[in-house]
């Protein structure tokens, strides 16, 4: 399925939950028997800022991605793949969420937020394999905005390019989050994951993605 | 999944977990059986406290969040000189703050295993400063471990405590950032029975530290060195990999010794160059280092953030034969820079110039990634939406402007203040260290500036050393408003209690201190406590307070935004947002509520070109209401 070895990096904005997704990834990998380490960008409790996790699975020596090696980036938000693009591989898989967060430099008009459009044609100079999609919107379908994370967690199942089955990574999500959002979290996760096979039109029953 | 708290006290040797390395050296000093842990909130290192203060009750340990750094160090060492194992975790600028007693413990000594955990910041990113704490190990003569992973860090904390009951001396081990916050898979051992009850033993020839004491002692402490030398050396840490043909050597440590290990692979330079992993930063493996320093032509000395192992390696050449060491390169010679935080992109084009191996690089890419650099918007750090602080800000930045020269001299202090110096509200002036704000209002007073004189400081660092400097001021008479934000918690790192909260560090109900109580026993006359979602109360309040001939206090209090936010989820209600009126809106023609105030959940609606409010954000605090002249802004009537 992978190589011996498969750097993430995931980017976001602080309260987004990025944590929460290394964790899922690092709890699936410890049971799994891979290694890996983890690294992550946090340092004070205020929300709004860009935040950034590394996830390398398999052996490696520094839990920090080298610049353009990460086989795949997972944003959470447009602006914030581009911030962390230099990790990305070139021609690595990139999958961004299209809902911008603005901040307050843009909101009080010291800066310009780039269209989406322009988003995506800078991307796709580094990467053929770029998926932009609604991945708030599944969120809010899946019955929390707060899922958004988790949306974006299963598009990246639905690619892969993980070395675990989907099984284990809805475990690990059972576990980790509180029992009364599992059913919300799993329904987002499943959302996400239809959604990317929709995308790249791979179009299976969504029964057997269910399952 | 087993849950952190299992995972902290499992007894099952060999069992393996993730944990970040702040969690490993938890569970290190779980195993090492501890006794007391202190601490005092800060970034990379309050994860220590906080994952001991959750299994403190059920394994016995006396776990506190100290007042500050240097009370937190003397609790802990003085119950390690009673016999029991203790541990004391501080991020590297609190060190200064402890570094009184620090320099009086290598010539007492304790008795109990002691260690000191010190998270550095290279880069200075959530600090005032990146100061290297491996110099702090040097000046104070005392053993310093500096792991580079999760694993290690568990290791070296038991080994360290081991140490300090062997050595009879405090131990420090020194993370830095990019380590304090990796997480990887630790393999747990078994847990170890200590000592539990300490004993006092009156012995003025040791903790009477002066005078004759102290010499005779500083002597004792010198043996004790030796013996730390020789006993590491035993120990083998320090691995030193030599090769049969190196071209270059490199010692690296902690975090610089990650990239470079990362760097080796990368450009496959396995069997060309010689790497000393540096895990003892004092004392520094000399052996090692002449060996490698013979054995290569040229040296590449990777660390954080001063060249310390740099110049130390350059003393022990002057011990070796002319010509028979190598050229040391790092960031003397500028081969590596002499400030900030190394990266791996650092390192590996260092390797790459030293060693002719070539780096991967296209043109086409670098390009499309300079575009990109260009296009992204930046993000930094703001106040939260609801924030107390800005309705506090705001006041004061209005009342500025109404003075007599039109600005307020505004000395800030460490925490979640400092971000009201940033745009827009940009009122705050300047941010030093901890409780500074207070004594440098007297020094700016005192030197007659002619300007109304503020200082901005949050509760716990009142608390943490405010007090003293409050005293100060009101000894002398100092013409200044102390502005105490009081948001009812230690926001910047975390949400941590501290002695105004009457919650401990294990969630307890204890006693309450209260500011004002303090701030009228010290002597201050005019005491006014505010609410900081009124804002014309507060300008009011502070407008009085400057115009007291002497020392005023003004308490602002307002419980953090993200307090509210988490207890609304905890509750499951759902918080109300305020709503923009739009017919009421100016839009371009005024922009207060965005330019000036800068709430984070007011949002500009480009399509309507008036302003908004992102209801997911908003805490209804009702203070932009306040802000809105026009009546556009109010409360609405579902989320």
């Amino acid at each position: 399925m992978v190589r011996d070895r498969f750097d993430l990096v995931i980017a976001g904005v602080g309260g987004q939950g990025n944590l929460l997704l290394s964790r899922i990834i690092g709890e699936t990998a410890l049971r799994s028997n891979i290694d890996l380490q983890i690294s992550e960008t946090f340092g004070a409790a205020q929300r709004g800022a860009a935040v950034v996790s590394h996830v390398r699975l398999g052996k490696s020596y520094s839990p920090v991605v080298p610049f353009g090696m990460a086989q795949a980036l997972l944003a959470l938000e447009p602006a914030e793949a581009l911030r962390q693009s230099r990790f990305l591989a070139p021609d690595g898989l990139a999958l961004v969420n299209i809902k911008p967060i603005m901040s307050v430099e843009v909101l009080s008009g010291r800066a310009t937020y780039p269209s989406l459009e322009v988003i995506r044609n800078l991307l796709s100079k580094l990467t053929s394999d770029l998926h932009m999609f609604d991945a708030q919107g599944l969120a809010v379908e899946a019955g929390d905005p707060r899922t958004v994370n988790l949306v974006m967690l299963g598009a990246l199942d639905a690619c892969s390019v993980l070395p675990f089955r989907t099984e284990n990574l809805r475990n690990s999500i059972s576990s980790l989050v509180p029992s009364n959002m599992i059913e919300v979290n799993l329904k987002a996760f499943d959302l996400g994951r239809v959604a990317l096979l929709r995308l790249v039109k791979l179009e299976p029953s969504d029964s057997a993605l269910l399952s | 999944m087993v849950p952190l708290e299992r995972t902290l006290t499992a007894s099952a040797v060999g069992e393996r977990a993730l944990l970040m390395t702040n969690q490993a050296i938890a569970r290190a000093a779980i195993e090492a059986g501890v006794k007391i842990v202190t601490g005092y909130p800060g970034t990379p290192t309050s994860e220590i406290i906080e994952t001991l203060a959750l299994v403190a009750d059920s394994l016995g340990i006396h776990v506190e969040w100290a007042v500050n750094e240097k009370v937190g160090l003397e609790i802990a060492s003085t119950a390690a000189i009673a016999g029991v194992r203790g541990m004391t975790v501080m991020k590297h600028v609190g060190l200064n703050v402890a570094s009184d007693i620090l320099m009086v413990l290598g010539l007492s000594g304790v008795n109990g295993g002691m260690v000191i955990v010190v998270g550095d910041d290279p880069g200075g990113w959530v600090s005032q400063n990146e100061q290297d704490s491996r110099l702090f190990a040097r000046m104070a003569d005392l053993p310093m471990f500096e792991p580079s992973t999760p694993q290690e860090a568990l290791r070296m904390t038991l080994r360290a405590f081991e140490l300090s009951e062997r050595l009879k001396l405090p131990i420090l081990v020194r993370t830095t950032l990019k380590v304090s916050h990796s997480s990887g898979i630790v393999t747990l051992g078994p847990i170890a029975k200590s000592k539990t009850k300490g004993e006092y033993v009156k012995d003025t020839s040791r903790y009477y530290v002066a005078d004759v004491v102290a010499q005779a002692r500083h002597e004792w402490q010198h043996k004790q060195m030796q013996q730390a030398r020789a006993i590491l050396k035993s120990l083998n840490l320090n691995p030193l990999y030599l090769k049969k043909s190196q071209k270059l050597g490199i010692v690296a440590s902690g975090a610089a010794y990650n990239y470079a290990a990362e760097a080796v692979r990368n450009l496959n330079l396995q069997h060309k160059v010689a790497l000393l992993k540096v895990e003892t930063s004092h004392p520094l493996p000399d052996d090692k280092m002449k060996k490698l320093l013979r054995s290569t032509k040229e040296l590449l000395v990777v660390e954080e953030t001063e060249p310390l192992m740099e110049d130390h390696l350059r003393m022990l050449s002057y011990e070796l034969p002319q010509g028979h060491h190598a050229i040391i390169h790092g960031k003397r010679d500028g081969a590596l820079p002499e400030t900030n935080e190394l990266s791996y992109e650092i390192v590996a084009s260092r390797f790459s110039r030293l060693t002719g191996v070539r780096q991967r690089q296209n043109k086409v890419e670098s390009d499309a990634r300079l575009a990109i650099a260009e296009a992204v918007p930046p993000r930094g750090w703001t106040l939260c939406a609801g924030c107390p602080h800005i309705g506090t800000f705001y006041a004061l930045k209005m009342l500025a402007r109404k003075t007599t020269k039109g600005r307020i001299a505004n000395l800030g202090d460490i925490g979640c203040i400092g971000l009201a110096a940033l745009p827009p509200l940009e009122n705050v002036d300047s941010s030093f260290c901890m409780g500074s704000s207070i004594a440098q209002a007297s020094g700016l007073a005192y030197a007659g500036v002619d300007l109304p004189i503020v200082a901005s400081i949050g509760d716990s660092t009142f608390f943490h050393s405010g007090i003293t400097p409050l005293i100060d001021a009101v000894v002398n008479n100092a013409h200044v408003c102390i502005l105490i934000c009081d948001n009812e918690t230690t926001a910047m790192t975390g949400h941590q209690p501290h002695p105004g909260i009457g919650v401990s560090a294990t969630g307890k109900s204890t006693r309450k201190v209260e500011i004002e109580d303090v701030v009228r026993a010290i002597g201050v006359e005019h005491v006014e406590t505010t609410n900081s979602f009124d804002i014309i109360e507060t300008y009011r309040a502070i407008d009085r307070a400057l115009k007291h001939d002497g020392p005023s206090v003004v308490i602002s209090k307002g419980r953090c935004a993200e307090i509210t936010r988490r207890e609304a989820r905890k509750l499951g209600a759902a918080l109300l947002s305020f709503v923009v009126h739009s017919e009421k809106c100016k839009g371009a023609a005024c922009m207060v509520c965005i330019r000036e105030f800068g709430c984070p959940a007011i949002i500009w609606n480009g399509a309507s070109g008036k302003a908004a409010i992102e209801p997911s954000l908003c805490v209804s605090c009702g203070l932009c209401a306040d802000v809105c002249v026009f009546r556009a802004i109010g409360p609405g009537l579902s989320s």
